[in-house]
């Protein structure tokens, strides 16, 4: 498998080369099965070459340790807001900027396995403290203390939704066990369920989303059981295990057509707790966490702006990518914000006594990157950063790598000078002038000068150290992008017609979908979501459903 | 303080927490050697740090960011000259390698973090719990006070202890978990037959966790592995029958605090004072042997606001700015002023003639010598308790020739853990000399 930060740098770069006849630095050492071939294209310009991609296979499947989210919205909708408040979880472990794809090397501890026991406990009290959570998880009357068909009634509908298939009937019969000692040893039915809840939530089937599939004769590769893909897709689509619909759906062949995963998909989406996914996705991606432990020196940022700065973001994305209509790329150039009395006055706009709105930004403001969350996110304490600003955007944006700093460098700008007046981005530029720093920041920083007419609060500001501020710049050059932009709108428009950037969007919608980086086989498979999502108008739910309904996303691989 | 905590309730002796060889701690016999690594992030002013003169006892003083530790003067010693000698060389990840296990790091994949990286050996407070903290309820403990650590650039700068390079071991920041962990469902009757039925539970757990290791690849199972590793030891632990009492053995009050924010700020002072006193009562308690205490992160996230008035950058921002390096000391006093209530805590509990604290080792260190280098010479070390006398106290030693840092961690592994351990670490950061100079013998 290979790290397809660098694949797709690799494969924009070979966009170029491709039209000298050169092939793709990814083909493997066998022969393409598809030769390069024209492909239609609108407006009269050169049709650009299909490039070749190695044999279709799809990735490696490993089983993933359910993320914090996933645990907490989980025990909330099988047992509960008392349970879910009882438990507590750490953080989790990210990788490649994503916790799905974290959870796919993360090892269950000691620690967490005390905490998993310790968890189990305090959620089984919680929900079963109170007769409405009792009749919550008790669907029966029991007789006595050690009513065995009722215990058994108790395993099978909870064991259903926390290991998110039926159990076998030998784990019936584990739990129904351990349900009934229980019982006795505390003459109590309802002792007996928390330890079968306490039991269900340390279990590995509930713990590890272990979706291995069975050997697919059709295809030679592992296929995804419908309750595997149950699973898949209802903590990729709703960040919470599978509810009864889906699993009902799993039961009767609902999910084994494309037509019918498509249906689910697109309920899933209407739920609300679609757009807390969406949201979360985008939080990662723009890394607003980072906002929660800036400092800045100006009081006007506090904790609580912070908090509002980072929730405008989260309302933002799930409109873009939800309400119906919009256009995904609007990301860049909506001036749609929303906005509370602590950050409204920031923007310069009126904000409501409670709560948030939707209001029309002022004109300066063209998408997510003039947002404060963005803006004072990458940001030093008192100054700009281009460099910050700009890496997010390569990144995180066109998943594009950049090299760190040498170790041995300080990557610090220096401080004002009075005796020789110069803005930060003068600064920058003198400090980085070197060569060896260029390789990198010629990567980062002109992506960040756009945003010079935003201060390291999101504030519009027309000077700098009392000079006039620069933001223009040239798009792209290194990659033979040569447009010139004035400033923040001129640029996101750029962004938003770079086909680098939607192809971006399609491969981490792609890994936050199926928890895992990219195989080199599935190039294809991106470069087709790629095409079908553009064709349909770059619609975010059609490239979800897309992807669900891929080949890549039903299949995988064993090692 | 937790003697005032216990003495205002009426509180059962503990007689659930027996010393698991069966062995009651009486007077006069052997306590057990204790190891506890307590770190602070980002470094120290060096010139500010290094007490002036050498030597032992009235030979030397406490120099100006040293002054809170006054009141243990007699069972510190500090370590100067020594330097970090791994051959990795980057800010931070290789100085607290360095520290918690004496080699190298590994590059990972860092996303969109500047770097990242793990440890290429497990931390050596678990090669120590290994030796000395099999039989303890918790084989080792992980504590952390400033929830702000770095925690997009690996394991290594997230984390003190590593049960393997890949399995780093989360620390427990909640008081109140601490104590639950601690010090509840072991004071159970007899007649309850609860962990009886959470053995049943975690032998159901453990047949399922085969079942799935069984059908997976070697990388998989070898995260199963820890998983049932970790299901085994917290069935010992729960298995492990209820022991004899110590003398100074008592379940203290229940804390309230909960390492929560108030008004967007941590709690650093009072968190460390409650971890400080579970953690002092869970080795007299001998519940455990083996503790890394993170008081503040490598990188230094934290933001000590209430120090000198108005807002204050964090830590680390701080330290890469010339002018204000005043407030980089003063948090370098309030880190040491915070370690000090940890000795205190310590030293609190009797043990036969001695205290906690003094059949203790503890290591006190950070993850660069000054943050605005990213140095490695020179390294802060402390190192307060005696080992139940295996280490000389009340001394400052300066090293000559940058002797590698790995050689106080070799001295205090035999200190604590004896002549079992012949060497620390690996490449550059190998050693098999213990620094004899800080060693009774």
């Amino acid at each position: 498998m290979r790290h397809l930060l660098s694949a797709t740098l690799l494969l924009t770069a070979c966009e170029g080369a491709l039209l000298g006849g050169a092939v793709t630095p990814e083909a493997p050492a066998e022969p393409a099965p598809v030769a390069p071939m024209a492909m239609p294209t609108g407006g009269g310009v050169a049709a650009p070459l299909e490039p070749t991609f190695p044999t279709f296979a799809p990735g490696v499947l490993r089983p993933r340790v359910m993320l914090g989210q996933w645990y907490r919205n989980t025990v909330r909708d099988v047992l509960g807001d008392a349970a879910m408040n009882a438990v507590s979880v750490t953080p989790d472990l990210t990788e490649g900027g994503l916790v799905t794809i974290g959870a796919s090397s993360k090892s269950v501890t000691p620690t967490d396995v005390t905490r998993f026991e310790d968890n189990g406990f305090l959620a089984a009290q919680a929900v079963l403290g109170d007769a409405t959570g009792r009749a919550r998880v008790i669907p029966c009357t029991p007789a006595n203390a050690t009513d065995s068909a009722c215990m058994q009634q108790v395993v099978t509908t909870l064991g259903r939704r926390l290991f998110r298939r039926p159990l076998s009937t030998d784990e019936v019969t584990r739990w129904r066990g351990i349900g009934l000692s229980a019982a006795q040893g505390y003459s109590s039915f309802t002792r007996g369920v928390e330890f079968v809840i306490a039991g269900f939530l340390q279990s590995p089937n509930f713990i590890y989303l272990d979706e291995r599939g069975a050997a697919d004769a059709a295809t030679g590769w592992q296929k995804l059981d419908p309750y595997e893909l149950a699973s898949r897709l209802s903590f990729f689509l709703v960040q919470s295990t599978p509810d009864d619909a889906l699993l009902d759906a799993a039961a009767t062949g609902g999910l084994s057509t494309v037509e019918g995963v498509r249906a689910q998909a697109e309920r899933l989406l209407r739920r609300t707790e679609a757009r807390d996914a969406v949201s979360s996705l985008f939080d990662e991606v723009f890394e607003l966490e980072g906002l929660m432990s800036a400092q800045k020196s100006d009081p006007a940022f506090t904790r609580e702006v912070a908090t509002s700065m980072r929730q405008e973001l989260r309302y933002l994305f799930a409109h873009v990518a939800l309400d119906p209509g919009n256009d995904f790329r609007d990301l860049l150039t909506t001036r749609m914000g929303f906005v509370d009395r602590r950050i409204a006055p920031l923007y310069g706009v009126p904000g409501p006594m409670s709560g948030f709105q939707p209001v029309e930004l002022p004109e300066a403001r063209a998408g997510v990157l003039t947002r404060l969350g963005y803006l004072a996110n990458k940001a030093h304490d008192a100054d700009t950063s281009p460099t910050h600003r700009g890496k997010l955007v390569r990144q995180r944006l066109l998943c594009m790598a950049v090299a760190m700093a040498p170790p041995d460098v300080v990557a610090v700008v220096p401080p004002p000078d009075q005796m020789n007046r110069r803005t930060f981005r003068q600064r920058l530029e003198e400090r980085t002038a070197e060569p060896r720093c260029q390789g990198c920041h010629q990567l980062m920083d002109p992506f960040g000068f756009p945003f010079e007419g935003f201060d390291s609060l999101g504030r519009p500001r027309t000077l700098d150290n009392g000079l006039p501020i620069d933001s223009t710049g040239a798009f792209d050059p290194i990659f033979s992008r040569h447009e010139r932009y004035t400033g923040a709108k001129d640029f996101a428009a750029l962004l938003h017609d770079d086909p680098r950037f939607t192809e971006c969007m399609t491969t981490t919608v792609f890994r936050q979908a199926t928890g895992r980086f990219e195989a080199e086989s599935e190039g294809r498979a991106l470069y087709e979501l790629h095409r079908a999502w553009k064709q349909t108008g770059y619609r975010y739910a059609d490239l979800v459903v897309a992807v669900v309904t891929s080949d890549a996303f039903r299949f995988g691989t064993v090692e | 303080m937790l003697k005032g905590a216990g003495a205002a309730i009426a509180l059962p002796t503990l007689e659930a927490m027996l010393n698991s060889h069966g062995t009651a701690y009486a007077q006069g016999q052997q306590f057990p050697k204790r190891y506890l690594m307590w770190f602070f992030g980002n470094g120290v002013n060096l010139p500010r740090w290094r007490p002036s003169a050498q030597g032992q006892g009235a030979a030397w003083q406490l120099s100006e960011q040293l002054q809170p530790l006054a009141m243990h003067k007699d069972l510190l010693t500090v370590v100067g000259g020594c330097n970090v000698r791994i051959a990795s060389k980057r800010g931070h990840h290789d100085g607290v390698a360095a520290m918690v296990s004496g080699a190298e790091i590994f590059p990972l994949p860092a996303g969109n973090a500047p770097y990242a990286s793990r440890l290429t050996q497990r931390s050596i407070d678990q090669d120590l719990a290994d030796v000395i903290g099999a039989q303890t309820r918790f084989k080792s403990m992980q504590l952390r006070v400033s929830k702000r650590i770095v925690r997009g650039e690996g394991p290594t700068l997230a984390f003190l202890s590593h049960a393997s390079p890949t399995a780093p071991l989360e620390a427990t920041e909640n008081p109140v978990t601490l104590f639950n962990q601690l010090f509840t469902g072991v004071m159970n009757s007899p007649n309850d037959p609860r962990n009886t039925l959470r053995t049943s539970v975690l032998d159901a757990v453990r047949d399922e966790a085969r079942a799935l290791h069984g059908k997976l690849g070697a990388a998989d199972r070898a995260r199963l592995d820890q998983h049932l590793t970790g299901i085994a030891e917290l069935r010992q632990r729960v298995q492990q029958l209820p022991a004899a009492p110590t003398g100074a053995c008592r379940v203290p009050g229940a804390p309230t605090q909960t390492n929560a924010d108030v008004s967007g700020q941590e709690q650093i002072e009072a968190v460390n004072g409650v971890m400080s006193d579970l953690m002092a009562m869970a080795l007299a308690c001998d519940l455990t042997r083996v503790v890394t205490y993170q008081f503040s992160g490598s990188v230094g996230f934290h933001t000590f606001n209430w120090l000198g008035t108005g807002p204050r950058a964090s830590e680390h921002s701080l330290t890469h700015d010339q002018n204000e390096q005043g407030k980089v000391h003063d948090s370098v006093v309030f880190s040491m002023r915070c370690f000090a209530r940890t000795l205190t805590a310590m030293r609190a509990i009797t043990e036969g003639p001695s205290t906690v604290l003094g059949n203790s080792a503890v290591l006190c260190t950070s993850d660069v010598s000054e943050g605005f280098t990213h140095s490695g010479q020179d390294y802060p070390i402390l190192v307060a308790g005696a080992a139940g006398g295996a280490l000389r106290t009340n001394m400052h030693y300066r090293a000559t020739g940058g002797r590698n840092t790995s050689d106080v961690l070799l001295a205090l592994l035999q200190a604590v853990g004896g002549p079992t351990f012949t060497g620390v670490g690996a490449g550059g950061g190998r050693s098999t000399t213990p620094m004899r100079e800080i060693m009774t013998s």
